[in-house]
């Protein structure tokens, strides 16, 4: 059952009238696709093997966390260190674009098919799904965890934490009935006591509209929630939703819930019927320009392309992956896959001249999970770990909104991933 | 191709990171606050107000400017750090300095610039801001009352037709001039004193701390509080509104507030501190004992809250009023003692150390030094600030 609020009124007026749809890119002539993994080069096939739309790109891929698909025929180059758009470093494969040949197909899931957790995890895997992004972190780790141990509630989040990039509200605005439908197949497949969708309060009644219809009918709970920056993190929203503390880095199934994003949710909901993973929603905020564009992405697609494609200069621009504040910096030949999906176009900035602490608190008034910035920044700068260990430090969701209010631009997010070793 | 309007909301300032404010606008939002109680001292204490403001915040820059050369300290001092600091001073000092005129046989405009060039020395030796656990302007101001005290006591208040621009010294000396009692504006109106400019004024803190702390001997047998009150004490809206002698940032109360729920309204002082230390201050005198009685056989010391059956709610509460009115409280609690690297950076600790600085403020006004005593609270309570923060850590989310 759905809880809307008694008015909407006011708020409105920050949301368009209608959810835009999303814009797809044509795949470039060469992709880059992410292979996952870890330190060891995963068994990529051959270079020169010919590959079609949804054939797997590895020989094995027992030790991964999902079976990296060909978004497009084309035929494989060489294995190389890529940047994803998170900001870390993972194996990837070139792909050459060759459009002739025929797309992979997997017959759907049947409807009423309930199946075991685990042949979903297997079958979400060789589709290639594979969300790892800042507010819907490792979904296939997730379910793997809840294969061990039941969850106690699944939360599907629609928050977005700039309101000049509503991509997930975008997405479940157009697909409410897919992302529905994969909100309660996970609750029934992790034995979850509610699945839940967490909207924005005070929405657009017609981005909400078909969600909550398609959530009614689908037994899922729609909860709104106030959006204030970062409540789309893990660690908040689960205390938001579940009352429960979730130590940042932590997979929120140590806490009993399954977190994910409406992205990955329309993953999900495109497996069942048997799709692979082969493009992926993206938003691009152009500072330069002050416009915001929803995309639909080829995986694998490198941000220069992108940017390319879409018309946004790439000469002395800043590239910031997921929330701005985040600080995620980007080169060109990063790219967009089950990573962040918002990117950031910055125009080039003043070198930062900070000056000293003036002892305001600001940093820490401003710090949803009461962390203590400034003291964690003459920790870094004696040297201090316990210093640092008893300011806080284990509380930071690194999202940047101390160094964004501090009054002496002093560098507070980067002194916390200093001395948490980031 | 599918596009938002993307509002305009993070994409301000140079950084895209950054809020845009900066420690500079953080200073000057603190001065514009200080504009309103500043502009009721000049209203009420004319252009000697102005001369004396010009004159310590002139003096301080001067000294600042020399004193910036002098070692890794002056290197910390910052001149907008310095011209806040001299328009505090400015506001916790009298009008009257401004002369060259002997008051008391002395002559008052060398305190000025010696305050201006006192202020800037203190800063260099404190540090710069948020580097300091004593207020540069409440050490400043200690010292010189310390070394000045007579000349120090505000005495004058422009009449009320005689705003702006009449000379605070054109008083008629006391005893020369009958004046009926009563408010400001209705003294001001009287047609015996129209050939001054100000009206020569006691300041009410001093005739309240010498009944508090038992020195006054009553002119009658015996004196009580009422009588106190009643006789002696001057109508509470010339303290709240204006018309009492006082420093020039203490000449209206409204106006105190006015700047300091500004600078609430703009996020730059905790809410914490001015409201527990009113309530703290106000506990405490009620609670405090005073003396209820004085008479030559001695003084009957009683505590308001639980009052003899003379004693009434309604005097007690007005006995309160005048204590928190009369003294610089008001402006200790919204312009100094939220200064960054004075109060503490945890809410518990901010929440003791106001309810510390209420009840000091109120022993140190009843018994000692009510013309200044917030200000030595506040001096004593920011000995706490460094314990506090050390033992007061914020529970973390996780």
């Amino acid at each position: 059952m759905s809880s809307a609020p008694e008015s909407t009124i006011q708020h409105t007026a920050l949301w368009p009238q209608q959810p835009p749809a999303l814009t797809t890119i044509d795949p470039p002539g060469r992709l880059v696709v992410p292979l996952g993994g870890g330190m060891e080069e995963p068994h990529a096939k051959p270079p020169g093997t010919a590959v079609r739309a949804g054939e797997a790109l590895v020989r094995r891929s027992d030790e991964l966390s999902h079976t990296p698909v060909a978004p497009i025929s084309g035929t494989l180059g060489a294995v190389v260190q890529v940047m994803l758009s998170n900001g870390k470093r993972a194996w990837a494969v070139e792909l050459a674009a060759d459009k002739g040949a025929a797309e992979v197909s997997i017959p759907p899931a049947a409807n009423g098919d309930r199946g075991d957790l685990v042949a979903w995890i297997e079958r979400l895997r060789s589709l290639g799904v594979c969300a790892n992004r800042h507010c819907s972190p490792d979904l296939i780790g997730q379910l793997n965890m809840a294969v061990s141990r039941p969850m106690e509630m699944v939360v599907c989040t629609v928050l977005d934490s700039d309101a000049g990039l509503r991509l997930n509200a975008a997405v479940a605005a157009h697909h409410a009935q897919r992302i529905c439908a994969a909100v309660a197949l996970l609750g029934r497949l992790t034995r979850a006591r509610t699945a839940q969708v967490c909207v924005e309060a005070y929405a657009g009644p017609q981005w909400v509209k078909s969600l909550r219809t398609a959530a009614d009918a689908a037994d899922v709970r729609v909860i709104d929630l106030a959006n204030d920056y970062p409540q789309s993190d893990p660690t908040l929203m689960i205390y938001s939703v579940a009352d429960r503390r979730l130590r940042p880095g932590a997979l929120p199934g140590s806490q009993g819930v399954l977190l994910l994003d409406a992205v990955a949710a329309l993953a999900v909901g495109e497996a069942m019927l048997g799709r692979p993973h082969l493009s992926t929603p993206a938003a691009i905020h152009d500072h330069v320009d002050q416009r915001s564009l929803l995309l639909s992405v080829p995986v694998g697609m490198r941000l220069d392309d992108l940017l390319s494609a879409v018309g946004i200069g790439r000469q002395g621009v800043i590239l910031r992956g997921g929330d701005l504040l985040r600080d995620i910096r980007l080169s060109g030949e990063a790219v967009i896959a089950g990573g962040e999906l918002t990117l950031h176009v910055s125009p080039p900035e003043l070198p930062n001249n900070p000056q000293p602490c003036i002892r305001c608190a600001w940093c820490m008034e401003t710090c949803p999970t009461r962390v203590q910035p400034a003291v964690v920044l003459e920790a870094a700068q004696r040297g201090d770990h316990a210093m640092a260990q008893a300011a806080g430090i284990h509380a930071c969701i690194d999202c940047g909104l101390c160094s964004h209010v501090c009054p002496s631009r002093l560098p507070l997010l980067g002194a916390l991933r200093m001395m948490r070793g980031n | 191709m599918s596009q938002l309007e993307a509002p305009a909301t993070a994409a301000a300032g140079k950084s895209q990171l950054h809020s845009g404010i900066e420690v500079g606008t953080f200073v000057s939002l603190q001065m514009l606050a200080a504009v309103f109680p500043l502009a009721a001292g000049f209203a009420l204490f004319g252009w000697r107000a102005l001369g004396t403001t010009v004159c310590v915040v002139a003096s301080t820059l001067a000294a600042a400017l020399l004193w910036r050369n002098i070692g890794w300290r002056g290197r910390q001092m910052r001149l907008w750090h310095c011209l806040w600091m001299a328009i505090l001073v400015s506001l916790m000092l009298p009008a009257h300095l401004f002369s060259t005129k002997p008051i008391d046989g002395v002559v008052p405009w060398p305190i000025l610039p010696a305050a201006g060039i006192m202020l800037a020395m203190v800063i260099w030796l404190l540090g710069g801001l948020g580097g300091h656990r004593i207020h540069p302007a409440v050490a400043t101001v200690l010292i010189l009352f310390a070394l000045f005290e007579q000349t120090l006591t505000p005495r004058y208040v422009l009449r009320l037709d005689r705003l702006f621009w009449g000379d605070l010294l054109k008083a008629a000396a006391p005893g020369s001039v009958v004046l009926q009692r009563g408010a400001w504006v209705v003294v001001s109106k009287q047609p015996a004193g129209s050939a001054f400019d100000a009206l020569a004024v006691v300041p009410a803190a001093d005739k309240l701390l010498a009944y508090t702390s038992a020195q006054k001997r009553p002119d009658r047998a015996s004196q009580t509080l009422q009588m106190l009150i009643r006789d002696d004490m001057p109508p509470l809206e010339d303290l709240v509104i204006a018309g009492q002698s006082s420093p020039i940032g203490n000449g209206s109360a409204i106006m105190i507030i006015v700047g300091g729920l500004f600078l609430l309204y703009r996020g730059l002082i905790d809410f914490r501190l001015p409201v527990l230390t009113l309530a703290a201050a106000v506990v405490a005198i009620l609670v405090l004992p005073i003396p209820v009685v004085i008479a030559d056989s001695g003084t009957h010391w009683h505590w308001l809250a639980f009052r003899e059956h003379y004693l009434g709610w309604p005097t007690a509460i007005t006995f309160m009023n005048y204590e928190i009115l009369a003294s610089p409280l008001l402006l200790t609690i919204f312009f100094l003692s939220n200064a960054p690297g004075l109060r503490p950076i945890t809410r518990r600790g901010r929440a003791i150390f106001a309810v510390v600085l209420g009840m000091v403020s109120a022993v140190m006004q009843l018994y000692f030094f009510a013309p200044v005593g917030p200000y030595v609270a506040l001096l004593l309570a920011s000995l706490l600030t460094p314990m506090l923060d050390r033992t007061l850590r914020p529970r973390t989310l996780v």
